[in-house]
């Protein structure tokens, strides 16, 4: 098979029928990346932006396409690699995000769970709660607080098309209305929050992984111990099995969603308050952090 | 069609009406999957009778 330019294809995009060869599957690359940023508006010009780095394909990916977007336009990268205790796992990740840290001249900034919480995601108790509700609740705290301090003003995650639509079906089929109208591609809560953005929420994760091998970016490619307890997993098969049945499968739950969001953002609000124990934003007296970490301490202490 | 197949270290001959069948009976769907042939990204299309294949499953993280 050819690409339509002539050179051997690589990669068959069954959503468009497009075969398409290393170069090209590039180019569309960084076109749909910059295309998700101009109609978000997700970079501004001075603009500094904390980037979650886990060392993993696509927060690696992102750092990249970001350094190079940064070519063309003014603005200031940070990178916050978290270390949420994960023997065997999070050391290798580590090292592979710092190298590319490096590589591309990115300053970077490390922080641990255990230094900020004084807990670790292998001594957590999976009776309080999974070992990934955990981690997601303790990360997106420490990545925000961290941005914060950090000046940024905003926060760029790496989750890709398939981590939106296995969200929107995961809060949607948990009656998590409230969740559910925050999986946009942008949601402003309060002042305490720095902006996520998404700039890959476009792009397929079998796309990001073809670009890393492709560009030859050194990424980590091994999947956390505890993965195969989350529920996400159940979504991801199903929703793989539906898009290798019906290609766009994936894109369409994405624009629904994207159309409905707005009017979902705007039923399902909620006061934004410190949290009493932490300060940090919460819509409870306490946050869900704090809520956690006080389990467990009252579960050791038995 | 006749394909050997390696994935995370372990080789089989599958065999099955088309790629898309024989990847389905490997455990991961078209969609799921980068295929390599003598160590290159190939598409889907490009897989013959008797070809050896790796599979490099997409899912990876947390």
């Amino acid at each position: 098979m050819r690409c339509r330019c002539g050179r051997k294809a690589v990669y068959h995009r069954r959503q468009s029928g497009q075969q398409l060869c290393a170069i090209c599957f590039s180019k569309s690359i960084h076109s749909k990346f910059r295309k998700t940023i101009r109609a978000h508006n997700y970079v501004e010009k001075g603009d500094t932006i904390a980037v979650g780095l886990s060392g993993g394909k696509d927060s690696t990916v992102l750092l990249h396409l970001l350094s190079d977007l940064k070519k063309d336009r003014p603005f200031e990268m940070e990178a916050i690699i978290i270390d949420e205790g994960i023997s065997t796992y999070r050391e290798k990740t580590i090292e592979v995000a710092i190298k590319n840290c490096e590589i591309l001249g990115v300053e970077y900034h490390i922080y641990s769970f255990e230094k900020e919480f004084g807990v670790t995601i292998d001594a957590c108790d999976s009776r309080v709660c999974s070992h990934c509700s955990f981690c997601g609740v303790l990360r997106r705290n420490l990545l925000n607080q961290k941005a914060r301090e950090l000046g940024a003003k905003k926060l760029a995650v790496g989750l890709n098309l398939d981590d939106e639509v296995q969200s929107v079906l995961m809060n949607f089929l948990r009656g998590d209305l409230f969740r559910f109208g925050r999986t946009g591609p942008s949601y402003t809560e309060s002042p305490y929050f720095v902006p996520r953005i998404k700039p890959l929420r476009d792009i397929l994760e079998k796309e990001v992984m073809l670009y890393a091998i492709l560009s030859k970016i050194h990424v980590d490619h091994s999947v956390c111990p505890y993965a195969s307890e989350a529920f996400r997993g159940d979504i991801r098969d199903f929703l793989d099995r539906m898009e290798s049945k019906r290609p766009t499968t994936k894109y369409s739950l994405l624009r629904s969603y994207d159309r409905l969001a707005p009017y979902l953002q705007e039923q399902f609000t909620s006061t934004i308050s410190l949290c009493s124990q932490c300060g940090e934003p919460t819509i409870d007296t306490i946050c869900k952090t704090c809520s956690m970490l006080n389990t467990i301490k009252k579960m050791k202490e038995r | 069609m006749k394909v050997r197949v390696t994935v995370n270290g372990t080789t089989a001959w599958m065999e099955g009406q088309s790629i898309e069948y024989i990847l389905e009976q490997c455990g991961y769907p078209v969609e799921s999957v980068i295929l390599l042939k003598d160590g290159s990204v190939v598409p889907e299309d490009d897989v013959s009778d008797n070809d050896a294949i790796e599979l490099l499953p997409v899912a990876s993280g947390g």
